[in-house]
């Protein structure tokens, strides 16, 4: 959904999150289909108009989507604080590369 | 050109591995025709293949999946695969298809059940399901349709041992149909086709297994 802040297409999406996980993740085109597919169902993103002479569909979020977001990251922080609680700041500065 | 023709017990893995090991030979597939398999010479190893299976797909999801291959970069290959779907003239029932995807036509999705994928090799492996989530899900879609392939066949047994008598009179297909000898091979021939599903769906089951142990580990 990140990917998506701005109008993309799947190849986009699956070139976005290649780059940001340093090619760590790369979306084989089943998954890229039904993440598509499941998160337009759910109306958290949406088909923009389409340019004509362009082939591509493209996606953008919705308010929806964006308000899924900003939970799912409060809900990241909450697990990151609870980390940081037990495992301690020091040792998380230690294991940064982790 | 090299032709060659070949059926398979598990149309998916099995047709994906075959693929594979021809393009280890230096042979790419340039034209499928049901199971006449058409490759051209290539350097060895320089494509992979990938088997997916869309039968579950409505025309309009097919159609948007295959656009997104073309954006990717991935050729793609239609293949028909038919299992555990009725029949009238050119319209067929999927009761296992998405919504939508339930009465296939022949300009849709009839013969259009399998998608085999090629990539150039890049030295990383072709995976259509990059998380265990999806690949579990995509293993049971493809179970679904021996499931009522099973239960049809069972049903049409339980009826003719109650009944005593085939669901329609078969006798219009020649006289031999209907006679003992007749009766035997259909029945036989039901029985495999029935087994091999059974089979199938025990596979595709311990697969499952297996993936769902795996995603409980790395929890």
């Amino acid at each position: 959904m990140l990917a998506m802040y701005q109008p993309n297409h799947g190849y986009g999406v699956m070139q976005f999150v290649k780059e940001k996980t340093k090619g760590r993740v790369v979306f084989g085109p089943g998954t890229l289909y039904g993440a598509i597919d499941n998160l337009a169902k759910k109306k958290w993103i949406a088909p923009c108009a389409p340019v004509e002479g362009d082939r591509k569909k493209e996606y953008v979020i919705t308010d929806l989507g964006k308000e899924q977001v900003k939970a799912e990251l409060k809900r990241m922080k909450e697990v990151y604080n609870i980390g940081l609680e037990i495992a301690g700041e020091g040792e998380m500065d230690n294991d940064q590369g982790v | 050109m090299i032709r060659e023709f070949r059926l398979f017990l598990d149309p998916v893995d099995g047709l994906e591995k075959w693929l594979n090991k021809k393009a280890k030979e230096g042979l790419r597939l340039s034209k499928v025709q049901r199971c006449i398999y058409e490759f051209e010479r290539c350097k060895p190893g320089q494509y992979q293949y990938a088997v997916d299976y869309i039968g579950n797909k409505s025309d309009a999801e097919r159609k948007e999946y295959e656009s997104l291959l073309d954006e990717i970069g991935i050729r793609y290959f239609e293949k028909p695969l038919n299992l555990g779907q009725f029949a009238v003239g050119k319209i067929q029932y999927r009761p296992y298809a998405n919504k939508g995807g339930k009465w296939a036509t022949s300009r849709g999705m009839i013969n259009r059940e399998l998608l085999i994928l090629e990539k150039k090799n890049d030295g990383k492996p072709l995976e259509i399901y990059s998380n265990i989530e999806d690949r579990i899900a995509a293993l049971r879609e493809r179970r679904k349709p021996h499931f009522y392939l099973i239960g049809f066949v069972l049903l049409m047994g339980l009826y003719v041992f109650f009944f005593g008598r085939p669901l329609y009179n078969i006798s219009i297909l020649g006289t031999w149909i209907s006679s003992s000898l007749g009766t035997v091979i259909l029945w036989i021939l039901l029985g495999v086709i029935c087994a091999i599903s059974i089979v199938r769906t025990v596979q595709i089951s311990l697969s499952i297994k297996s993936l769902k142990e795996k995603r409980n580990i790395l929890e």
